[in-house]
């Protein structure tokens, strides 16, 4: 079997996209190990051999001007896919349907789509609309993008299956805060500390840093020695350092800058609370790393966080706008007094996610959604 | 050529004193075989890294007699038995063997004695060790220097290995059945006769290409190097490889004033750590930025007389001792100099190869200035290596990025582009046009560009060569192009190359084994994981600005006659060497060639990976078509190699 996977980026960002596209080809290579697996992608500058038995073949456009890019990526899967005739066809991203539906209609290649967020909620091209009613199966990441997709395109939502995203068990383990960490930001061991990971850009400020920056001043009342550790960086780090000096907090946040993924899960360990209070999640695999980390989270119940935290049942869901009750969960949250019991069990909060979202139940569904498609 | 380049390679030296735990490690965790075969293999591991450590060895068998470590110690002034090794905890639970030097180890001491810990000896294993026992696999995110460790685990019965962050120890491992053999040496692992001796192609081809071997790969066939940065934590049969370290450059504006200050503070510290010793400290000086830069701050810490050393040459066009003489006698420094000429070089060419572990077209500069600082008496020295790596000195910082744009101008001519590139390969003979026709070829990414500039032989002659070791040449197609993680700027992409590639696989490589071979221990200033980490934060236009710009401003003691000297890379005159004096031993190689060599690092790079497989009996199924055109008796390069040694040892 041959199957073509299109993609945005493999490995040059880190979004949800990025790390359910690469779940998923991780996946797909369990469920058909003898498959012709290429993946095709559209902004990787440079790809990583294909790794044992995993991926076939990686192509990329990357190196191409970014105003060429989006032709040259035509082109090649065009090319690619008129030669080979692969068996199926999944796209992660559902700007590359309309090459899907032409190609499905001039070739009968069967397509599946994804939808992970802001991209699917409302879609301004017809044609992407068009291609999307036909594709052979339509994926959603969360139960609100199922909803969301489903309106835009005017049809049912049980036209769309889930494909909720997954994370990596082995690289976020419980464990002590790191000392290293410790020493490196001048904490005590017993000092509170709050967390949140984010490309710090105007486009990207309903992650809802801003608003735990707001809810900073009524949290350090209570808990004076409090520490707010920002990690990531962007464009919008001038306007939140403005931010931050406005509202009188900057001895008790500490901008971290770009966190490497080597040092992500000693991060997680890090803090006491996890908070993203985020409007325009479409799933929140960061919700999930610091849950498998044992920590409590606060989400947002506006988008897709609210399946990531099982409709509140593994985390706190807030309202967005409400700074008040953002400062209220952390407090409660980290004076251990919310009411509810799993978030001062991290063992629990930790098999709890695995039980939702741990990779065995994703790989289960990636073959349920590929079976009809296998010879 | 930027192949050895510059003053990275080159050396001079200051002094002060030290304290050191340089050695060789080696060891099993879980092995099949009885106690008394297993002890017997262990000592003979600890034999061959005598030279890494001659004053000082032990050796350490597991209750179950499993799992052994061995070390070998060089030490200088303090013999005591308090810093023997492998060293044990109190509650005799953990064993450590470290090769290295902690720089930060007083600190971390201190911290620790803060919160109740008692020491037994002033050495700084102890402390790497205490800080395991306490926080685990990540406490080596707190050392400071160069190292690679091994630590066992008796209650757990785990093993942990680690090496520094920029790869400036090596560390090699063999997974067999079960068991994990290592040592700091693949020659040590070679020696124990368990590991197969089959060439790896693959890393054949990437040396090939490269002119040196990449790692994880090695030249052996299942032995790996433990990535720079990274450690292994092995349990139950299973090993578990975790990075903790890698470079990411930023690209956040800051002001000239901010980044100079900040290169001058971190230098200014990074320097300090690495002059604190008991033991007089050297600086190898050549006629550059970089080892001056490391003398004039050298001269601010030094509380004893500088000693500065240089190799220097008849031919003008590659000497530069009487700048390195001035230069030395400016700081008040004591200069040595010796005089290499042709002839006397290639009397110590067959040393230089039985010294060698894995071969690179480089090394030999490093083998001949560790020899003079050991003769003067010195048993530390500091190199201004990776420098060029940190603040652009190489041309590559120039050219990669317009190949990159130029490239990408052509991509909608591709076939054009292509067409011509496979012109310029077939018509011209000049490797440097090859590559570029060979580059012209392919996708211009920032890796092929690279290759471009640092390559040696393009991926066909790889093909033909490789049918010279193997007959199953034919399955593998050597690519120019590899991963690299993307940086914020084509600059920043090429000093991440530098320092990951040609760094760490060619010149750290090549400067532990042969500082090494003369029971020298060189520290390297400009490759410290807190000065990288504060250079990261500098963007790309300020820290890789033309002529060292930044260093220059952070650095003013440096003489006008330094600064205002055309960049120049140092090298030894090879091109003369290889063709002239040196032609005997060489001739072999390229009349056996099935295409022209042309250049000396081509002939160089060859007769280096065949003096390899000789001299450690590695097995080669040659393909019938190469066996005949290209090696006469077993491997033609090789007999050349040992009938050279023969002669001159």
């Amino acid at each position: 079997m041959k199957v073509h996977v299109w993609m945005p980026d493999y490995v040059s960002a880190m979004g949800g996209i990025q790390a359910l596209s690469r779940f998923l080809v991780r996946a797909l290579r369990e469920c058909l190990p003898d498959a012709e697996i290429v993946v095709f992608t559209k902004n990787d500058r440079s790809v990583p051999d294909p790794e044992e038995n995993t991926v076939t073949r990686f192509s990329t456009v990357g190196w191409w001007a970014p105003s060429q890019r989006t032709a040259a990526f035509t082109v090649e899967l065009l090319r690619c896919a008129v030669r080979e005739r692969p068996d199926l066809i999944i796209t992660t991203h559902v700007n590359f349907t309309p090459i899907a539906h032409w190609l499905k209609k001039s070739f009968k290649i069967p397509f599946i789509a994804l939808g992970h967020g802001v991209e699917v909620w409302q879609i301004q091209s017809i044609r992407v609309r068009r291609a999307l009613r036909s594709a052979d199966r339509l994926l959603a990441v969360s139960e609100f993008t199922r909803k969301r997709m489903a309106n835009a395109l005017s049809i049912s939502s049980n036209a769309i299956e889930m494909l909720p995203n997954t994370f990596d068990m082995q690289k976020f383990e419980l464990g002590p805060k790191p000392h290293f960490l410790l020493k490196r930001y001048g904490l005590r061991h017993d000092q509170p500390v709050i967390l949140t990971v984010a490309r710090l850009s105007s486009v990207e400020q309903y992650k809802g840093y801003d608003q735990v920056l707001r809810a900073l001043p009524a949290v350090k009342r209570v808990l004076p020695d409090v520490r707010y550790i920002l990690g990531g960086r962007g464009p919008d780090r001038s306007r939140v350092l403005q931010l931050i000096s406005e509202l009188g907090v900057t001895d008790s946040v500490i901008l971290a800058g770009y966190i490497p993924d080597y040092e992500l899960s000693s991060f997680y360990n890090l803090c006491d609370v996890f908070a993203m209070p985020s409007g325009g999640e479409g799933f929140g695999i960061v919700f999930l790393e610091a849950l498998a980390c044992g920590k409590p989270v606060i989400a947002g119940n506006t988008d897709g966080s609210v399946d990531a935290v099982l409709n509140g049942r593994l985390g706190v869901l807030v309202d967005p706008g409400n700074v008040d009750e953002i400062s209220m969960a952390l407090m409660q949250v980290l004076s251990k007094r919310r009411p509810l019991q799993i978030l001062k069990q991290p063992d629990a909060l930790r098999s709890g996610v695995i039980n939702a979202y741990g990779y065995k139940r994703f790989v289960e569904r990636v073959r349920e959604i590929i079976q009809p498609f296998v010879d | 050529m930027p192949r050895l380049t510059s003053e990275a390679n080159f050396y001079f030296l200051i002094s002060t004193f030290y304290f050191a735990t340089m050695c060789g490690i080696a060891g099993v965790i879980n092995s099949g075989l009885d106690r008394g075969k297993l002890e017997r293999i262990l000592t003979g591991m600890q034999h061959q890294l005598h030279h890494r450590g001659p004053d000082d060895r032990g050796l350490y068998l597991s209750c179950d007699g499993k799992t052994g470590l061995v070390n070998t110690r060089l030490a200088i002034l303090d013999l005591s038995s308090a810093g023997h090794q492998p060293m044990v905890s109190a509650d005799e639970r953990y064993r450590i063997v470290l090769n290295g030097e902690i720089y930060n180890f007083q600190t971390l001491r201190a911290e620790l004695e803060g919160k109740g810990e008692t020491f037994r000896s002033h050495s700084d294993t102890e402390v790497v060790l205490k800080m395991y026992e306490r926080y685990g696999p990540d406490s080596v995110r707190e050392l400071e220097g160069m190292f690679a460790l091994a630590i066992w685990d008796e209650q757990e019965q785990t093993c942990f290995l680690a090496r520094d962050p920029l790869g400036i120890k090596p560390l090699y491992y063999y997974e067999t059945n079960g068991a994990t053999w290592f040592a700091s040496e693949l020659k040590t692992l070679l020696g124990t006769s368990l590991v197969p001796r089959r060439l790896s192609l693959e890393a054949v081809a990437g040396y090939l290409l490269f002119g040196a071997v990449s790692e994880p790969l090695t030249l052996v066939e299942n032995v790996r190097a433990l990535p720079a940065g990274h450690h292994l934590l092995w349990k139950h049969g299973r090993v578990r490889l975790t990075k903790y370290w890698d470079i990411q450059f930023d690209d956040e504006p800051i002001p000239e004033a901010d980044a100079i200050e900040l290169v001058r503070n971190a230098l200014q510290e990074s320097v300090g750590r690495h002059l604190v010793s008991d033991v007089p400290v050297g600086i190898f000086l050549s006629g550059g930025i970089d080892s001056t830069a490391l003398v004039a701050l050298a001269s601010l810490h030094a509380s004893n007389e500088l000693r500065t050393f240089c190799i220097s040459f008849d031919d003008p066009k590659f000497d530069e001792g009487s700048i390195a003489a001035r230069t030395a006698q400016h700081f008040g420094a004591q200069h040595s100099d010796w005089r290499l000429d042709s002839a006397t070089a290639k009397k110590l060419l067959a040393n230089f190869l039985k010294c060698s572990d894995q071969p690179s077209i480089d090394g030999f500069n490093s083998f001949c200035i560790s020899r003079l600082a050991q003769e003067a008496g010195l048993k530390v020295v500091l190199s201004g290596l990776g420098g060029d790596e940190v603040f652009g000195g190489y041309r590559s910082f120039r050219r990669v990025p317009q190949m990159v744009h130029a490239s990408r101008q052509l991509n909608l001519l591709w076939p054009l582009r292509a067409g011509v590139g496979g012109i310029l390969q077939a018509r011209y003979s000049s490797p440097r046009i090859g590559r570029l026709g060979c580059f012209l070829q392919e996708a211009p990414t920032t890796a092929a560009a690279y290759w471009c500039m640092r390559g040696i032989f393009t991926p066909e002659e790889v093909r033909l060569l490789l049918g010279r070791y193997s007959n199953k040449d034919g399955e593998l197609a050597p690519k120019i192009s590899f991963y690299m993680p993307s940086q914020p700027t084509l600059e920043d992409e090429v000093s991440y190359l530098e320092l990951t590639r040609y760094m760490r696989n060619q010149l750290l490589r090549d400067s532990d084994v042969m500082s090494m071979a003369w029971s020298l221990e060189l520290r390297v200033p400009f490759v410290d994981r807190k000065f990288i980490e504060t250079m990261e934060r500098i963007p790309a236009a300020l820290r890789l600005a033309q002529g060292k710009k930044i260093l220059l401003n952070a650095v003013p003691e440096i003489p006008a006659w330094v600064q205002e000297r055309p960049k120049q890379g140092f090298t030894f005159p090879f091109k003369g060497w290889v063709t002239g004096e040196w032609h005997d031993v060489f001739e072999r190689i390229e009349t056996e060639s099935l295409f022209p060599f042309k250049s000396w690092y081509r002939r160089w790079c060859l007769f280096a990976l065949d003096s390899f497989v000789q001299s450690n009996r590695i097995d080669t199924a040659p393909s019938a078509k190469s066996n005949r055109r290209l090696v006469v008796g077993k491997l033609g390069g090789s007999n050349n190699a040992s009938k050279f040694s023969a002669r001159s040892v």
